[in-house]
């Protein structure tokens, strides 16, 4: 009893401490504050603008103003109300008579040639003017570049897509894949952890100035500290009191949830990039782009996954972990100090993880729910590879990743039902070999 | 700081058609995890299949009422024959990791652009809700709670609601001391011993499903009606891990559990955010501790580490047999 208690002390210390150490990283956050001037007595106006966003050549966002076209505004389910012609800023303005839902619509056939609406700006548009106050409705148009490029020219990108996103994946999954193995745990705040990763160097590289590599080093050791800290005080001492996976599993999701708003709280909603490596030359490889940022990103995640299945294959560590994984008993009776060995797994699958992160937020830009939407992927991955094995993991996240970008491909019309496609073939591979691409039968019981 | 409003806000949210859509969304995760020991991970996805279900045929094919709702009954059955059949013969963590993945697919293509004239897309499916404001009995008029103001429709909806509640909560409690209810509880604790005495594991745990994702969907249908739309971003994870949250403080496997838990669950979270809203409006705090742009988060975090810290330090929640819980039973 004594041995109970005293571990739950421990582990309220350590929960602490972990606290503790998010709190630091809190407190160099910050929060814009977004102020809104309220003003008496106006009219309802409704004011928006048309404008243009696509990438130049160094994959820079450009936005520029859309003069000349026609926005058309109806009372919903009545009569027109007016037509107006952007202006030199790309802007449109009118009061309305009443307060109530408009739509708003962009006259198709005055958008310039060369330019289309893209898919994500809706018209027409239903807007709601509030009494005495300004309803806002910004159109965007973007390049038409399906014109020109069949289909099948545009296949190699998204496979090479679709390998970038794979190999981010895949080092995020090893690391839960191996926890997996070794504990049983199905760790659902690896996420998080990834996340962490990312928040930990975009505070250091951002907010300290520390050049972006050494902040990303930093990072990756202070994610493996973390992933250790959890693994020492949360959940050995759940193992020790030997609560059921179960258990750990829901505890893993509270954790996870608790953790993520904290990131919300701290930084807010939007995306933030690092100071460096943000606007990069495309290069032309011929039938695919791609910049140099990106093809560092893949390379390390290649060269990362590749160093650990060899360190997993050929070294010490790497046999007692496969021998904890595939029967503790009979590897304590060998003298392998398991606990020894789930904390170095935990290490290692943190290290990664927070790689994972870094070059993630690189890739896409860092945002407190990255890790989360990441984490339904990794999960993917990991599964059709076959539960707790790293290799599997590698390969699941292969298929994964590839077929989330063919699907954005095959259906360019709905790109954000992509991950969907991610889900659709983890239920059926499930139906047809449950234990995974290279799980065994009798680990899927 | 206005501790009126605090106080009355916390309590009537406590009681509101929130609470009692959350409770019934929580009686359904304990029919699966408490009762059967079933992890689903998607109660959102059934909650969702029952708010579209009923305001998708109701606004865009303009079916009569109990059509709408028989037909939102349909799609939680369907959700949980789909995710049931390839899942309920393997290990339990399969059957989350299905069922959190389908909760988010039916989420993600209710946001869907592709979509949008069927499901109403991001800004969700509005316009179903006549039948309920035509048959509502208290009109316009406005009810005063102490400092707390309620309007007649929100009343409706909240007695529905918690008569809802009532039902399909005895409902639960009655079939869980029949046979049936044993046969549920074998399986959780001893699967094998089930099997042996004859009875087909599969199909009982079948049966569960679809009971919990039934009532899971009624509490859909409540939360959507409530706001007179069905808003995608409402059925996320979150919503499953706030059931679970009110599951396990309320207590596993208890038929009153997920009621109190609701009622609980909700008046702390609400206070806390009126306070935090009070103090960050009157500056009582400082802003870069929290301020009006970030309060809002508080309540998850708290709801997350209460999550983690009830499985860790009391599992069987407030009125839970520590015997019965169903977690460390194995």
């Amino acid at each position: 009893m004594r041995g109970v208690r005293e571990a739950r002390r421990q582990a309220i210390a350590r929960l602490v401490f972990a606290f503790g150490v998010t709190l630091t990283l809190v407190s160099f956050g910050g929060n814009a504050q977004a102020a809104t001037d309220e003003d008496d007595s106006r009219p309802e106006v409704i004011v928006g603008a048309v404008r243009d966003q696509y990438k130049d050549d160094a994959g820079k966002k450009v936005v520029e103003n859309v003069p000349g076209v026609e926005v058309i505004i109806t009372v919903e389910g009545g009569a027109e109300v007016t037509r107006l012609i952007t202006d030199d800023k790309g802007e449109f303005q009118t009061e309305v008579p009443d307060p109530g839902n408009y739509l708003v619509e962009i006259n198709p056939d005055t958008v310039p040639d060369g330019m289309e609406i893209v898919d994500s700006t809706k018209t027409p548009r239903t807007i709601t003017v509030n009494p005495e106050s300004q309803a806002t409705a910004i159109f965007f148009l973007g390049a038409n570049t399906t014109k020109a490029v069949s289909r099948w020219e545009l296949l190699p990108q998204a496979l090479f897509n679709g390998i970038k996103l794979a190999a981010i994946i895949a080092i995020c999954a090893i690391g839960l894949a191996l926890v997996y193995a070794t504990t049983g745990l199905s760790n659902f705040a690896h996420g998080e952890t990834v996340t962490f990763g990312a928040f930990a160097a975009w505070t250091l590289n951002v907010k300290m100035g520390v050049p972006f590599l050494i902040s990303a080093a930093i990072a990756t050791i202070l994610t493996a500290a973390v992933s250790v800290g959890m693994e020492r005080g949360v959940w050995k001492p759940m193992r020790q009191r030997r609560s059921s996976l179960t258990s750990m599993m829901i505890v893993s999701i509270g954790l996870a949830l608790g953790v993520r708003y904290i990131f919300q709280f701290v930084y807010g909603a939007r995306y933030t990039n690092y100071s460096a490596f943000g606007r990069q030359a495309t290069m032309d490889f011929g039938p695919f782009n791609a910049t140099p940022r990106t093809l560092w990103v893949m390379a390390i995640c290649v060269v990362l996954s590749v160093l650990v299945s060899a360190w997993l294959l050929y070294t010490r560590q790497g046999r007692a972990i496969r021998a904890v994984a595939d029967n503790p008993a009979l590897a304590s009776s060998t003298g392998i100090n398991s606990d020894y060995v789930i904390a170095y797994v935990w290490l290692v699958g943190g290290a990664l993880a927070g790689i994972g992160g870094i070059l993630y937020g690189l890739d896409i830009g860092v945002q407190w729910d990255m890790g989360f939407r990441l984490l339904l992927l990794i999960f993917a991955a990991v599964t059709l590879g076959g539960l707790g094995n790293p290799f599997g993991a590698i390969l699941g996240s292969l298929v994964i990743g590839i077929f989330v970008e063919l699907w954005a491909w095959l259906l360019p019309a709905a790109t954000e039902l992509k991950t969907i496609g991610a889900m659709l073939i983890l239920i059926i591979v499930l139906l047809v070999r449950p234990q995974g691409l290279l799980g065994s039968p009798e680990r899927a019981g | 700081m206005n501790w009126e409003l605090i106080f009355s806000n916390a309590v009537y949210v406590a009681f509101s058609s929130s609470a009692a859509a959350y409770a019934l969304i929580a009686i359904g995760i304990n029919v699966h995890i408490g009762y059967t020991g079933l992890l689903n991970f998607g109660q959102a996805g059934f909650a969702a299949a029952g708010a579209y279900g009923m305001a998708i045929p109701l606004a865009t094919f303009g079916w009569h009422w109990t059509a709408a709702i028989g037909s939102s009954i349909f799609f939680a059955i369907l959700l949980a024959l789909l995710l049931g059949a390839p899942t309920l013969r393997l290990r339990s963590d399969y059957l989350a990791i299905v069922t959190i993945a389908a909760a988010e697919i039916i989420r993600i293509s209710m946001m869907s652009v592709r979509f949008t004239w069927l499901t109403g897309g991001t800004d969700g499916k509005k316009g179903f809700a006549d039948f309920l404001v035509d048959s509502n009995p208290f009109g316009d008029n406005r009810y005063q709670f102490f400092a707390q103001s309620v309007n007649g429709y929100s009343l409706y909806i909240t007695i529905i609601g918690w008569i809802l509640v009532a039902i399909f909560g005895s409902l639960v409690y009655f079939m869980m001391r029949g046979p049936w209810g044993r046969v549920l509880r074998g399986i959780r604790e001893d699967e094998t011993a089930v099997r042996s005495l004859g009875k087909s594991v599969t199909k009982f745990k079948m049966q569960s499903l679809v009971l919990g994702g039934v009532i899971g969907a009624v509490g859909g249908i409540i939360l959507a009606s409530e706001k007179q739309s069905a808003q995608p971003m409402e059925y996320g994870t979150t919503l499953t891990f706030f059931a679970f949250t009110i599951v396990i403080l309320g207590g596993l496997a208890t038929a009153r559990g997920p009621i109190i838990g609701a009622v609980i669950f909700w008046f702390i979270l609400q206070f806390v955010d009126n306070v935090l809203e009070q103090a960050t409006r009157n500056e009582v705090v400082p802003t870069w501790v929290v301020n009006g742009n970030n309060f809002g988060q508080v309540k998850f975090i708290l709801a997350g580490f209460a999550l983690a810290l009830l499985v860790v330090f009391r599992p069987q929640g407030i009125y839970g047999n520590k015997r019965e819980m169903s977690f460390d039973s194995r």
